[in-house]
Parts: C-alpha cells; sequence; structure tokens
C-alpha cells in the first residue's frame, strides 16, 4: 500500500474507533439556500454606493488611503501625485486594460518616472525574463495593480495571480497602488466566493495560482503589541476606485 | 525533543516573580482580550457564525478521511507533491529531504506552529541549511534563541528594550529602541534572506479540499513573501487543517480573524492552488505539502477529538486567568495555554505532562472565547480523571479523597465530622480563611486559601430559615434507615 493509502486507513480506523465530538450542529454549515448568482448581482448593483462608501471606511480604518476618481483623467493624476509625493523613479506595474486606459505609461513618464510592465513576452525565456523582473521589482519605488475584486465589508482588495498579473508588484515595493472600477466591488468574501464558484467547472482555473487577500499595509505588533506599518510588505497602501463606468471594461479577465 | 512540561510548577512560580514577563502579560489580557470581545460583539451574528464554524468542523473531522483524500487528489491535479508523515521525525526526513533534493542552501520560513511542533529548525541546522525565521516576532525569538511564548505573539514576553539589544548585539546595527525603527532594520535584514533563500517553509491555516488550495493568513507578509519568491514553497499543516468546500473559508477566516486579533480580516491572507503556472512571473515552481498525523489518530480514537478542532487562534490563552500569570514559557511545550493544557498531554503523553490537566481552574472563559466552541474545561477533566485512573496523583490526595467519600456516604458521620472541623480549625482560620494546612495537606493551600468550616451549616440554616417563615413541621433528610437526622 501506499503512504496515502496507509494514513488514511488509520484515519479511517480511528474514526471508527472513536467517540464523535458532536454538538448535533453539522447541519448549519451550509445554509439551506444558498442565494442564486443572479440575486447576489441584483443585490451589489442595487447597493453599489453603499458598497463604495463602505470599502472606503473599512480601509481607511486600517490605514489604507483610499480616493474616489469621477474619471480617468482623476485617477491618473492622483497616482502621479503619489509618485511625485514619494519621489518615484521606478515604477512596476500589472499589464490591464484598466491601467492602459488611464495612459498611465505617459502620464508617469511625464513626471520623470520609469514605468516597467511586467508581462511575459513570448522571445525571451521564462526563467530569464523572472530573473530580470525580480531584480527590477527590488528596486521599484511603486507596484502598480488592479485587482479582480475589492470587499467593502473588511475593506479589501483580490490579486489573483497571471501571466501579467504578478504577485510581487503588490508585495516586494515600499508603496503599493491599486486601481479598480467600483462596478468590481462585492460585499462580503462570501459573495465573491459564491460568484466565483458559480461560473462551473474549472474553478481550480479561476483561482489561479495565487488569490492575495490584501487589506491596509503590511503590519506588525510583534513587539510590545505596538502596531507599526511596512514590515514586510508594502508600507503604504493606495487604493483608486473609479466610479468610471465606461474604462477599461474591455479587460481580459 | 526537550520537554519542559515536568517543570510546570517551578516554572511557573519563576514566572511570577520575573517583572517584564508580568508586564507583558498585562499587556496583553488588556489588548487581545477586550479587542476580541468588541470585533465580535460588532459582526452582530458572532454566536450564529461560531455555530457555523464549528459545525463546519465537525463534518470535517467526522469525515476526516474523505476530504483528506478528496484534497490529496486535487493537489495532485495541481502537481503539487503530497507527502504524508505519520510522526515528527519522518516530517522533519521528508522536508530535510525536499531541500536536499531541491539544492537548497537558505530556507525562509513564514510563522508555523507545525513546525515547531516537530521542531524543524534545529534538525534543518544540523544539516547544513541556514533557516531564518520571517515572521518579526519568530525571528526575534530565533535570534535569541528561545521558543514562542504565545501562538500569535510568539515574543510578548520581550520588552523593546530587551529586542533593541538584540538587534544591535545580532545584526550589528546601531542600537535603537524606537519600534518603527526596529522593524524596518529587521525588514532591511529579512528582505536580503527572501531574495537568497531557495526554499520557503510555512504553515497552513486551512486546507481547502474542494480545489486543493492551502489558505495562509499573516499580518506582516511573511507568509506571502516565504511562499513567492523561493523555488521551492514546502507547506507544512497537521491533517484536521482540512475545510471541505471554498466557501467554508468566509465563514472560517471571518472567526479566525475575529478572535485572535479583533481584526476583521488579517492583512494578508493568501490562497494558493498549485505552484506557479506556466506563464506567471513569479512564485515557487515546486509545492509539496507535507500532512503530518503525529499523534493525532490517537486523539482522533479517544474522547478529547474536539481539541482537532482548534484552529489555533491563541484567544483562550488570552482570557485564561492561568496563562495571564504564568506566561506560555512555563507550559513546557510549543502550545501553551488551556488548549496547549490539552494539547500537550495529548501529544508527548499524559505522564510527562500530568501538571498541565491542573493547571486550570475551569472557569470556562476559553471555552466561550472559542471561536469553535470547544469545551476545554471538559476535555480537561477527561485527563483529570484519567491522572486519578493512573494513580498519578498525591497519596495524601487519594487519602483525603477516600476518606471524603465515607464520609459523604453517611449523613451522621458527615454531621459529626463537620462539628468536628469547625473545633479543630480553630487554630488555623484567619477571617474566615484557613491560609495554610499542615502536612501532609500542606500542598493544597500553598497557591491557594481554603475557606474554612462555616459556623452553621447549610442544613442548619435552612431549618432555622423556614422556621422564621412560620412553618413548624420541617422534614429533614432521610437516612438509609428511614429516621429523620
Amino acid at each position: 500500500m501506499s503512504d496515502q493509502a496507509v494514513f488514511l486507513a488509520r484515519v479511517r480506523q480511528a474514526l471508527h474507533a472513536g467517540q464523535p465530538a458532536t454538538h448535533g450542529a453539522t447541519d448549519v454549515a451550509t445554509p439551506a439556500a444558498p442565494e442564486t448568482v443572479s440575486a447576489i448581482r441584483a443585490r451589489l448593483q442595487a447597493q453599489r454606493p453603499q458598497l463604495v462608501a463602505r470599502l472606503q471606511e473599512e480601509l481607511s480604518a486600517v490605514s489604507g488611503h483610499v480616493v474616489r476618481a469621477q474619471s480617468v483623467a482623476d485617477a491618473t493624476r492622483y497616482i502621479q501625485q503619489v509618485a511625485r509625493d514619494h519621489g518615484a523613479r521606478l515604477v512596476v506595474r500589472w499589464q490591464s486594460a484598466l491601467l492602459e486606459a488611464l495612459e498611465i505609461d505617459a502620464a508617469l513618464a511625464a513626471c520623470g518616472v520609469e514605468v516597467h510592465t511586467a508581462a511575459p513576452t513570448q522571445t525571451a525565456d521564462m526563467d530569464a525574463q523572472r530573473q530580470a523582473l525580480r531584480q527590477r521589482l527590488a528596486h521599484a519605488d511603486i507596484g502598480l495593480s488592479g485587482a479582480d475584486f475589492a470587499i467593502a465589508e473588511t475593506g479589501t482588495l483580490a490579486l489573483s495571480a497571471l501571466p501579467g498579473q504578478m504577485r510581487g508588484v503588490s508585495l516586494l515595493p515600499p508603496v503599493h497602488v491599486a486601481v479598480i472600477r467600483s462596478a468590481h466591488i462585492v460585499a462580503t468574501l462570501a459573495d465573491a466566493l459564491a460568484l466565483l464558484q458559480a461560473e462551473g467547472e474549472g474553478l481550480q482555473e479561476r483561482l489561479t495560482s495565487c488569490l492575495a487577500l490584501i487589506t491596509g499595509p503590511s503590519r506588525t505588533a510583534d513587539i510590545e503589541l505596538s502596531l507599526t506599518v511596512g514590515v514586510h510588505g508594502p508600507g503604504e497602501l493606495h487604493l483608486v476606485i473609479l466610479d468610471d463606468p465606461e474604462a477599461g471594461t474591455h479587460e481580459e479577465k | 525533543m526537550h520537554l519542559g512540561t515536568e517543570n510546570f510548577v517551578v516554572s511557573s512560580r519563576h514566572a511570577l516573580q520575573d517583572a517584564p514577563l508580568q508586564e507583558a502579560l498585562q499587556l496583553l489580557s488588556n489588548n487581545f482580550a477586550p479587542r476580541r470581545v468588541a470585533a465580535m460583539a460588532a459582526l452582530g451574528n458572532a454566536e450564529e457564525l461560531r455555530t457555523r464554524a464549528r459545525a463546519i468542523k465537525e463534518e470535517t473531522i467526522a469525515h476526516l478521511d474523505v476530504y483528506l483524500e478528496q484534497f490529496a487528489t486535487q493537489l495532485q491535479r495541481l502537481g503539487v507533491q503530497v507527502h504524508w508523515a505519520d510522526d515528527a521525525a519522518e516530517a522533519r526526513q521528508m522536508i530535510s529531504t525536499i531541500a536536499r533534493e531541491a539544492g537548497a542552501k537558505v530556507i525562509v520560513k513564514g510563522k508555523s506552529m507545525a513546525t515547531e511542533e516537530i521542531q524543524l529548525n534545529p534538525h534543518l541546522e544540523a544539516q547544513g541549511y541556514e533557516v531564518v525565521e520571517t515572521d518579526l516576532g519568530e525571528y526575534i525569538i530565533q535570534l535569541a534563541g528561545e521558543p514562542p511564548s504565545h501562538i500569535i505573539a510568539p515574543a510578548i514576553h520581550k520588552t523593546r528594550k530587551q529586542v533593541a539589544d538584540l538587534l544591535h548585539d545580532r545584526l550589528q546595527t546601531p542600537y535603537t529602541d524606537v519600534i518603527p525603527e526596529m522593524t524596518q532594520l529587521a525588514r532591511r535584514a529579512l528582505r536580503q534572506q527572501f531574495l537568497r533563500a531557495d526554499m520557503g517553509i510555512t504553515g497552513v491555516n486551512f486546507a481547502i479540499a474542494e480545489t486543493g488550495s492551502i489558505v495562509i493568513v499573516t499580518n506582516e507578509g511573511n507568509g506571502r513573501l516565504s511562499s513567492t519568491l523561493p523555488r521551492v514553497h514546502v507547506a507544512v499543516m497537521g491533517m484536521e487543517k482540512v475545510i471541505p468546500r471554498l466557501a467554508d473559508l468566509a465563514v472560517m477566516l471571518k472567526v479566525l480573524t475575529n478572535s485572535a486579533t479583533g481584526q476583521k480580516i488579517s492583512t494578508y491572507v493568501t490562497t494558493m492552488t498549485g505552484p506557479r503556472r506556466a506563464h506567471d512571473l513569479d512564485g515557487p515552481e515546486a509545492l509539496h505539502v507535507v500532512i503530518m498525523d503525529n499523534g493525532r489518530t490517537s486523539i482522533l480514537r479517544g474522547p478529547n477529538r474536539e481539541s482537532l478542532y482548534c484552529l489555533r487562534c491563541g484567544a483562550c490563552l488570552n482570557v485564561c486567568p492561568v496563562y495571564q500569570n504564568v506566561g506560555g514559557h512555563a507550559y513546557g511545550w510549543v502550545y501553551p495555554g488551556p488548549i496547549g493544557a490539552v494539547l500537550t498531554p495529548l501529544f508527548v503523553g499524559l505522564d510527562d505532562a500530568h501538571h498541565l490537566p491542573r493547571a486550570s481552574t475551569l472557569c470556562g472563559a476559553c471555552r466561550d472565547a472559542c471561536p469553535v466552541k470547544i469545551d476545554i474545561p471538559h476535555m480537561l477533566l477527561n485527563l483529570r480523571r484519567d491522572l486519578v485512573e493512573r494513580r498519578r496523583t498525591h497519596w495524601s490526595e487519594r487519602l483525603l479523597f477516600a476518606i471524603w467519600t465515607r464520609i459523604m456516604q453517611r449523613p451522621r458521620l458527615y454531621a459529626g465530622a463537620t462539628r468536628f472541623a469547625r473545633w479543630a480549625q480553630k487554630p488555623l482560620v484567619r477571617q474566615g480563611w484557613i491560609t495554610k494546612l499542615p502536612p501532609p495537606f500542606h500542598g493544597w493551600t500553598q497557591s491557594r486559601d481554603f475557606k474554612a468550616v462555616a459556623p452553621t451549616s447549610f442544613r442548619q440554616r435552612w431549618q432555622q430559615t423556614l422556621r422564621h417563615e412560620g412553618r413548624e413541621e420541617v422534614p429533614g433528610p432521610r437516612t438509609a434507615s428511614g429516621r429523620h437526622e
């Protein structure tokens, strides 16, 4: 028998030998009638203004900077300002239709900031590309990304890992700036997971290799329980919520 | 393995005299406990969530074989290598073999209680690997050469000044005791290690059977960096960490973070589903998951199965009057506090940890704080019963209870014994309390006072009260022979 078979047989035997420790509550694990996907979408649509406000409130409460942009121009100006405030020289960004709609590369170049788009190319071999990008990221002043969705209840951004969505962009630079359309805000993590699940087969694909939920800047309280930001991840997190319904709608997802 | 569990009595006495430790513990009970209470209250449906979280764990553990198999099947589909470790030695061996085959030299670690449980670091270091703890608290105690003293705040026993001395001494950096500056020193030192590491080892907070995902929860980002930058990622988990469905994560995560730190969610919750994919620009090229038994099947067989529901949130530590006074190190093994008093005897054996089930007042605060409603006092009583059955009690205690049992079965003897005790205790009573009993019963009053026998018994007062209310005929308790006492 394989290690797995032996291991599982022992667990099975122990389960039969022992007493189940139950309060008889097993049936409440899954609510009887989960909300349908269309019901979730309708609810989120109806609550949009409240969700934006809640996201802003919750993320601010954990030291995130949140700004609402009425137009792509507003969003671009804000990101320029962050770059200037930090005297940034190098920004590494995701490849995303939304960021391209902001024409962010030209805007940052105008402030003297070099922008590097982290996306795989067909020409070079993957390992060499990874190595080079890692070097760039280690010296980047700002990581600029989109977000797959945001959770209003907790002030959380969700970033999945795809070829144009490198994990390190939201992790290595000292400042992380994310841009999201207000239509991508859900109320709770339960909503987000239900929507992910509802798309049918291929759940593992949709989860991607890494789904990171990010809520505020990196923090620690390991010395005398005193709260300090920026221990390993970014010490500053900015979120731009774009209300313009047209921007970046051709985003590949 | 080094066990300090035998020394609980001595260690806890030292802890009570340790002024910096007492200060740190004060800080802990003033912070974590009230924050948890406020956060749970703010949820509005905390009770419902705890019930659902418990139900999820009940369901998982009741069908653990099924969910583990499903989890493993999904992992294998994703190209993850699954390792089944029967005990700590096997787990250590598997991990060092992975490191050798990967040609690793430098290993970074995210915070993980499972790897503490198997004493992984000394093993890897003995084989020549450079092992770096990257959670700030774990890093501090690794520099100090100490074990963690709290499940989620491992260096809570160290003061700011002690940490400042340590960093100055070990990192050869200019002295500072300003916490943000110390944090930046650690960031710079550890960032270099992250960038040069070949292998990252992390724990697992939740393992999702449905999708083969592992979920890691941190605030600093040490889990994300350890699982993103090195070529190889090894995730180590106790077999009870599995949850059935992706949807369960929403419930479990909420009760975990609100209970642990009073946060609505931790800063980073990373769900990893397989190693990096073909065109991903970062992430590990290989992912290994080590699933450990290490004594857990024998827990499944016994009456303390619900100890496997534990999420390692630390909430029970923060509310425990014993932990609040003696801290984590006194418990002598990796899991301290009320849940440690249950887990430690179950993992290392009751004979080696016989003090721990008794290190509780059974006040029940741990059960009330637990996000999955684990009945810790009940399990402590189970273990105490085992101690009595194994005669792991002092002869004077056994004698006392033998006499007590006899007396309790005979009402007249009981009344007589009470009268005798009332007379005999006279030289010992100070303001209604006995603070010192003579040998061989002096152990009882060593760390607690004994209430003196009252001048009138409850039964006497009951009779008086009824008489006072004008009810003349009062039936007394019947003796075995049917006469009134």
